[in-house]
């Protein structure tokens, strides 16, 4: 219990981040306008807790969010957990980084990683990326995680690379 | 100062004892020779007092009406909390209703259609947000599988698309991947009705003439209508029950742009569905075969 900020991480991806993804949220925050609570806690886990969090918290949820979806692929296990690996390598690189610097790391993981959802699914032949896609559906999404992401590393503090080791 | 006291209090005792006879001497005082003497005393008094008790009505029916209002006020606040609590209730007694009403179109619905059926109800929608999905509360323990087809009382909802030992996915008729046999409800004319649209047939559809379209994201396109089939927007599309799946004659969208080429076979219909999808809360999944007619 050294880390209970990966604690409540594990539990939150764990316990509620799908129900609260698919039951809440729409009510709320209907269609792109609705953080992606499983790759916000997977960037979480990954900058603030290092690999292996971001990797384990993102085959877990990479599993329950796929399971949960419509689309065909099992792109959530793919991407879910490239991301916690991702962002802890960054950070590794650039240990001293200001609060604009970790927006700036969000907000090209949080377009990458829809950008690439997009493009899979298109390619599957179940969403078709177009002009209209990418302006009613893909840009709001970015928008609206980089935002609540924003807010959770603002919360977050600065916390040292790996916690409270 | 004392000797003061002592004269004045020699007086008292004169007066009284002067009071009494007079008393017992002029028993008829209001009409005799006392009544002379007070009479303009009493008169000051009366008036006095009469002044009086105006100041004191005025003043208790200040007091009164501050009484009042407080506890007005009071009452006023106890009404307002058991409106708030009617309201409350009949609002909850209007979603009960609604809901029993739903219910009751649900159960007609299920005496109409010919095959087995499970009642369940949306938890929820898609994980992420490409797909145009539901979520319900019955699984494989329930008899759903995959492919089973999903119907309200006013339409064809979607397919399920994937299901587990307790929940399924429903996908939505409009988005991208979903396929039903269709047909026109007043020309009878069938086709395949297929969710989401090409980019060059949205090209095509802004430029063509008509009323203005919905989103794209809701349009369907019912493919292999011939080209010279009766088809204008406004007609109802329906399951043609080719497939099995759906019963037919069940409601899935309205016509909203035809467009004809003479250079194509086939005539591009647009759709629209006739539920408003996001509103959708129990439905009815289509888990079986037709049951076989028994023979007279």
């Amino acid at each position: 219990m050294r880390r209970p900020g990966l604690w409540l991480l594990a539990v939150f991806a764990l316990f509620f981040a799908v129900p609260l993804q698919v039951g809440v949220l729409p009510a709320i925050l209907p269609g792109p306008w609705s953080p992606h609570l499983g790759l916000l806690t997977v960037f979480l886990a990954g900058f603030l807790y290092g690999e292996a969090p971001g990797v384990a918290l993102g085959l877990l949820l990479g599993i329950l969010y796929d399971r949960f979806t419509v689309g065909d692929l099992g792109l959530h296990l793919l991407l879910l957990p490239l991301v916690g690996a991702g962002t802890a390598v960054v950070r590794r690189l650039v240990p001293e980084m200001d609060l604009v610097g970790r927006i700036i790391v969000l907000a090209v993981t949080v377009a990458l990683a829809e950008g690439l959802s997009a493009l899979l699914f298109d390619l599957a032949g179940q969403v078709l990326l177009d002009g209209t896609l990418l302006f009613r559906q893909l840009l709001p999404a970015v928008l609206t995680n980089v935002v609540f992401g924003a807010l959770l590393l603002l919360a977050a503090g600065r916390p040292r690379l790996g916690g409270a080791r | 100062m004392k000797v003061r006291r002592r004269r004045s209090a020699r007086w008292i005792p004169a007066v009284l004892i002067a009071a009494v006879g007079l008393f017992f001497l002029f028993p008829q005082t209001r009409n005799r020779p006392l009544s002379l003497v007070e009479a303009p005393f009493v008169w000051t008094a009366s008036q006095l007092t009469r002044t009086a008790s105006g100041i004191g009505e005025r003043v208790r029916g200040v007091w009164s009406r501050y009484a009042d209002l407080k506890g007005a006020r009071a009452e006023l606040s106890e009404v307002e909390g058991q409106r708030d609590h009617l309201v409350v209730e009949l609002s909850k007694s209007w979603e009960e209703a609604a809901r029993a009403e739903h219910l009751a179109h649900l159960l007609e619905l299920k005496g109409r259609v010919d095959r087995p059926v499970v009642a369940a109800h949306v938890l929820g929608t898609d994980a992420t947000h490409w797909f145009r999905a539901l979520l319900l509360d019955r699984g494989e323990f329930d008899g759903v599988a995959a492919g089973d087809g999903v119907l309200v009382p006013g339409g064809v909802v979607g397919r399920v698309a994937k299901v587990t030992h307790t929940t399924a996915q429903v996908l939505s008729v409009h988005n991208r991947g979903s396929v039903i046999p269709a047909r026109v409800q007043r020309s009878r004319h069938a086709g395949v009705l297929v969710g989401g649209v090409r980019p060059s047939a949205l090209q095509e559809l802004k430029e063509s003439e008509g009323d203005p379209l919905p989103p794209p994201e809701v349009l369907m396109e019912l493919k292999y209508v011939q080209r010279n089939a009766d088809v204008v927007a406004g007609d109802t599309v329906v399951t043609s029950g080719l497939e099995g799946r759906f019963p037919p004659g069940i409601p899935i969208g309205n016509v909203v742009r035809v467009v004809r080429s003479n250079s194509e076979t086939f005539l591009r219909v647009y759709v629209v569905p006739v539920l408003p999808f996001g509103a959708v809360e129990e439905v009815l999944v289509l888990t079986g075969e037709p049951r076989p007619v028994d023979a007279p």
